[in-house]
């Protein structure tokens, strides 16, 4: 060979950092590229859409304002795009803003129920995290044909709820009512169960998100005041503004649901040790659940630990004269109450 | 076929049964058909192959046989047709195989399902067993693995247990080829209807869950008269199950059942 | 009776109505009342009497899991396992070789010269198909036959769920399943029954991870390949013949080392990348241990792994066999198209470390293996232009010494970096197409098969070009 060695040595390396650059997961060229193609008119207007039917829902009122906040255009573009809703019989002029025609709310009824499912689909059959279920719903419910969506509506068992509390509308267009109210309403000592936390506004459902609450979770509320709200879960403490926790739709803990407040998971159990599974914890669901639950680990089953490994992670459980090795990660989402002795 | 059962096949020598002839895989002509449940890793392969001769691997593993196994024998000269269903916990939940095993028992209508099951953990196999009998009522529970429980200290009293679940209940160690002929014999007779299964059904549900039940029974079996498992049939439409939503719809339910079309004009025996 | 006539509708108005107020959790109380009745029949009916035989579980499970005992009594099964394989092979695997490539070959030949068959026909049949079926089968088919019976003891016995536990954690760290560390296991045996293996994971995310790293795992045919190239090139350039051993023994090692080295890294990437949406659920059943029916294992092990890849080996290898057959005796412009290959190849060969008959054989040679180092041999021949080795052009060979064999290949041009090269890129290639076709089988898709494909050769590639570079460097500086 001609060339030199080392020549050679920094093309190579020149050649791996541009794929780098090109195909770098999120950030890559490619990626940053195809996100700009999806930006498209069709795709606006679905979105308006579904702001509009969101505010409908909660009987608050869309105005130009509202939209170009959510959409992130100007007003001038955003008036323009009412316009052109208007026209295509989507959208009327009200009093103080803009309302659903009756065509219009079918159109965002599919809109909503296509995003509903696929976060729901993206919560318990796919291993994204929490807060990437939004974001590639978002990309997903445009391309979905209404077959599509039925399909998935099949696959995944008819689901009433999406991952964050909110009715998914029926394939004919009938929606739960709002469940709830917001956490803000409530007072110190309070039991509440969150019931659905209101993505509208996606800087404060974020922090939401950030702190790990779901629906489904049960919190005590240690501290309510103008600057600040406290929780408690089994494990952690959150603590939220006022503007964000008002965010989070919570109803009151049924009374008969008190005594599944208990503060060991199922990881805790020493080798040896003999618990009753009191419930799972609400991040536990879709498949995982299903697994728990095919295990015949469910409320009620006594459950001892029974081998560690020799790292410690998984450990094997005992369960009805099965031994079944689990990870600590999902043991510390199964809620146990320790018995005293063996059994 | 008829030259097939009489010939001595070198496999007919180590039947467990003289009038046994395992057909391998080539059964087209079959008077009966029979669907293999259990949960994984209890031994259904074992089973399989003790009835079929066929010599599908098994393991110490659960979830061996990943595809749908079909074989055939020909037991007191009835021709039998057996699928070997994948192996499932539970048969409720959405996940592939518990589709394709809840809705061969259901809609593929075998003549008898024979459930198979690990005799050192009977009580988690029981969980599938009880699903089994809210689908069908023509079913035969073999319980594994019995030489296993005995090496454990471990004895099942097979008539309480019959008496209980209301089905034929066969203590086998398929390995061993030991109870493969009761098996055998079982089968036969609920296929060919000698012997009648009352099955145990559910009791315990939650109040709500038994209301809601009881209020879409009550109009199912108004719909379709004489159906057989309209509890189950109601259950699976409360979990939103799209295949048992199209076959109410379709009336899929009256042709399977033999149910004639006249709704409400009393019941079929 | 109420006698008002229902529709279908009806029904399903009211469960869909039914289903508002019973809310999500439904499923969660009907199966807490089922295994609630399930329990109160079993208790019924169940009797436990001593429970001996309990402990005798317990104690093999610290045994088999013990962080001081556990990986010791692994490490050396696995190394058992692998040394009967390896010793255990070289009898019967030069037995089948002296009878079907030293014997029946010969015979088929004489067969054919009297029947009067036309040399192009008896070469393309008897040289290239015949040869190359018969090679892949006598060194596949005993390492086989020990391997997989041996694997199946353990996995009747219930040892294996053991290993995956004692793995697991490590495999977590990179995204993948503890059963991986079987389906690895396996892949030493052979890659595409590792592939199948692969089902035993249930999990989507962790169960593609393993079929698409499985390839990292040096399966039996490529053993060979390892041990000649180590002896003659690395273990050579020792003094000592001693020494010389060690070295080359600790080089193959070397190898099967950075495999595992390679599966762990590119799980890690895929898990995060391009597998990072997939589910990922992950619990492991530890079943009781039984005692392992020996003759029963030896049946279904030898019918189900054994003889089912064999013959997948032996369907591919045969169209492979006219391939390279045809590739050295159809001539264009005074060379054959095999010279030809090699000659363009050649650049981009010496490029990454290598040559063009390396590259030629490993593409024509991609049904199997086993029959790399004959092809590399035979090509070798083609176009050094050495006389009086060999047996023709497009027949596959092997040389008895391996000193014939050195000196063959360094008159071809090798050197130490060459051979040293040869050795990455014998672990870092495409899998053999059984392995493809399996993969193919088991996925069923065609994204996930070309990547399984085209990363390790990706990989190859360019692990071989940076070592190339690197070591060219370092020579020129001094």
């Amino acid at each position: 060979m001609t060339m030199h060695p080392g020549i050679l040595l920094a093309i190579g390396l020149g050649v791996i950092a541009i794929l780098c650059i090109l195909f770098w997961p999120r950030r890559g060229l490619v990626n940053l590229w195809r996100s700009l193609h999806l930006n498209t008119r069709r795709t606006r207007i679905e979105h308006a859409l579904k702001h509009m039917f969101n505010n409908e829902y909660i009987q608050q009122k869309t105005t130009v304002k509202s939209l170009s906040v959510k959409l992130s255009i100007s007003q001038r573009h955003t008036a323009s795009l009412l316009a052109r809703m208007e026209s295509r019989g989507l959208v009327k002029k009200t009093r103080d803003g803009y309302g659903l025609t009756e065509e219009g709310n079918a159109y965002a009824l599919r809109i909503v129920r296509a995003h509903r499912l696929w976060e729901r689909y993206l919560a318990d059959e796919t291993g994204l995290r929490g807060d990437e279920w939004h974001r590639y719903a978002e990309r997903l419910e445009h391309s979905t044909s209404p077959e599509q969506v039925e399909a998935l509506a099949d696959q995944l068992g008819q689901p009433l709820y999406d991952p964050h509390g909110a009715p998914i509308p029926s394939a004919d267009g009938v929606i739960g009512p709002p469940m709830g109210q917001p956490a803000t309403a409530f007072a110190t000592g309070d039991l509440i169960v969150v019931t659905r936390i209101d993505k509208e506004q996606e800087h404060l459902y974020s922090q939401i998100a950030a702190e790990g609450i779901v629906p489904g979770m049960q919190l005590r509320i240690l501290e309510m005041s103008p600057q600040r709200i406290r929780f408690s879960s089994q494990q952690n403490e959150y603590v939220l503004a006022p503007v964000v926790a008002s965010r989070l739709m919570a109803i009151p803990l049924p009374a008969e649901k008190t005594e599944e407040i208990c503060n060991d998971t199922l990881s805790s159990l020493k080798i040896g040790e003999t618990g009753k599974v009191v419930r799972f914890s609400p991040n536990c669901r879709g498949a995982e659940r299903r697994r728990l639950m095919d295990l015949g680990i469910i409320p009620g089953t006594l459950i001892r630990a029974d081998l560690n490994s020799p790292f410690g992670d998984p450990k094997a459980y005992f369960v009805r004269e099965t031994s079944i090795a689990l990870r600590n990660k999902l043991a510390d989402l199964i809620y146990i109450e320790k018995m005293k002795g063996a059994a | 076929m008829e030259n097939q059962t009489c010939s001595p096949t070198p496999a007919c020598r180590s039947c467990p049964s003289a009038n046994l002839v395992k057909l391998g895989e080539e059964n087209q002509n079959f008077d009966y058909m029979i669907a293999l449940a259990g949960n994984p890793n209890t031994g259904k392969s074992t089973v399989f192959n003790a009835l079929t001769g066929l010599r599908q691997h098994t393991g110490n593993w659960p979830g061996k046989t990943v595809t749908r196994a079909e074989g055939g024998f020909s037991f007191d000269g009835r021709q039998y047709k057996i699928v070997d269903l994948p192996g499932t916990y539970s048969l409720l939940s959405a996940s592939p195989d518990e589709e394709v095993a809840r809705d061969f028992i259901l809609f593929g209508h075998p003549n008898v399902t024979v459930i198979v099951a690990d005799a050192t953990r009977l009580e988690r196999n029981l969980n599938l067993v009880l699903q089994v009998l809210e689908i069908t009522d023509k079913a035969v529970f073999c319980v594994n693995l019995i030489d296993e429980a005995r090496r454990h200290g471990i004895s099942i009293d097979a008539a309480k247990l019959e008496e209980r679940l209301g089905i034929p209940v066969i203590l086998t160690a398929a390995r061993q080829r030991k109870g493969i002929h009761e098996l055998l014999q079982a089968i036969s007779d609920v296929a060919s209807g000698q012997r009648v299964c009352r099955p145990y059904r559910l009791q315990n549900e939650p109040p709500e869950l038994k209301e809601a039940i009881h209020h879409l029974v009550e109009k199912i079996e108004r719909l379709f008269p004489g159906l057989p498992n309209a509890r189950w049939v109601a259950l699976r439409v409360l979990e939103g199950d799209k295949r048992m939503i199209s076959a109410i719809q379709s009336g899929e339910l009256r042709q399977l059942y033999n149910i004639p079309e006249i709704a409400g004009a009393g019941q079929t025996t | 009776m109420n006698n008002q006539p229902i529709t279908a509708e009806d029904i399903l108005t009211d469960a869909a109505s039914l289903r508002w107020d019973l809310g999500e959790k439904v499923h969660e109380s009907l199966m807490e009342s089922i295994f609630k009745e399930a329990a109160s029949i079993a208790g019924d009916v169940v009797s436990i009497s001593e429970k001996k035989k309990k402990t005798w579980d317990h104690s093999l499970d610290w045994l088999f899991t013990s962080k001081l005992t556990g990986f010791p009594i692994m490490f050396g099964l696995l190394a058992g396992v692998l040394w009967m394989t390896i010793s255990g092979a070289n009898v019967p695997s030069s037995m089948l070789a002296g009878l079907l490539l030293d014997t029946v070959h010969p015979w088929l030949k004489a067969m054919a010269g009297q029947i009067g068959m036309p040399w192009w026909l008896d070469g393309l049949l008897i040289d290239g198909m015949y040869l190359a079926t018969a090679w892949v089968v006598s060194v596949m088919l005993p390492p086989m036959a020990i391997f997989f019976p041996l694997f199946t003891l353990f996995e009747d016995f219930g040892y294996l769920p053991r290993v995956a536990f004692n793995m697991d954690h490590l495999f977590k760290k990179v995204g993948a399943h503890g059963r991986q560390a079987l389906t690895m296991s396996m892949g030493y045996g052979c890659n595409a029954a590792g592939v199948v293996a692969c089902r035993i994971i249930d999990s989507p995310r962790e169960r593609l991870i393993a079929i698409i790293t499985n390839n990292f795992a040096v399966c039996n045919g490529r053993w060979p390949t390892l041990f000649l190239i180590s002896s003659i090139f690395v273990g050579s350039a020792v003094s000592s013949p001693l020494l010389g051993s060690v070295v080359s023994s600790a080089a193959v090692l070397a190898v099967m080392l950075l495999g595992i080295l390679f599966t762990f890294a590119v799980s890690w990437l895929l898990s995060n990348t391009m597998l990072r949406g997939e589910a990922s659920i992950y619990s492991l059943e530890l079943p009781p241990y039984r005692p392992p029916r020996i003759l029963q294992t030896l049946y279904t092990s030898l019918i189900d792994r054994t003889i089912y890849i064999l013959w997948r080996a032996i369907v591919f290898a045969l169209p492979a066999g006219a391939v390279i057959w045809l590739l050295c005796n159809i001539s264009v412009a005074d060379q054959s198209l095999a010279e030809h290959l090699i000659r363009i190849l050649n650049p981009f060969g010496l490029l990454i470390g290598l040559n063009g008959v390396i590259l030629l054989a490993y593409i024509i040679a991609i049904p199997a293996n086993e029959i790399v180092i004959p092809t590399i041999l035979m090509l070798t021949v083609l176009t050094a232009g050495v006389t009086g080795i060999g047996e023709g052009a497009g027949v596959m060979f092997e040389l008895e010494s391996e000193g014939d064999t050195a000196a063959l290949l360094q008159a071809g041009g090798w050197t130490l970096l060459t051979a040293v090269n040869l050795l990455l890129f014998c672990l870092l290639h495409n899998p053999c197409s059984t392995t493809i076709y399996t993969i193919w089988k088991e996925t069923r898709s065609v994204k996930w098969t070309a990547l399984a494909a085209l990363l390790p050769v990706g990989i190859g590639v360019a692990v071989c070009f940076f070592v190339a570079q690197i070591w060219r460097l370092i020579a020129h500086s001094f």
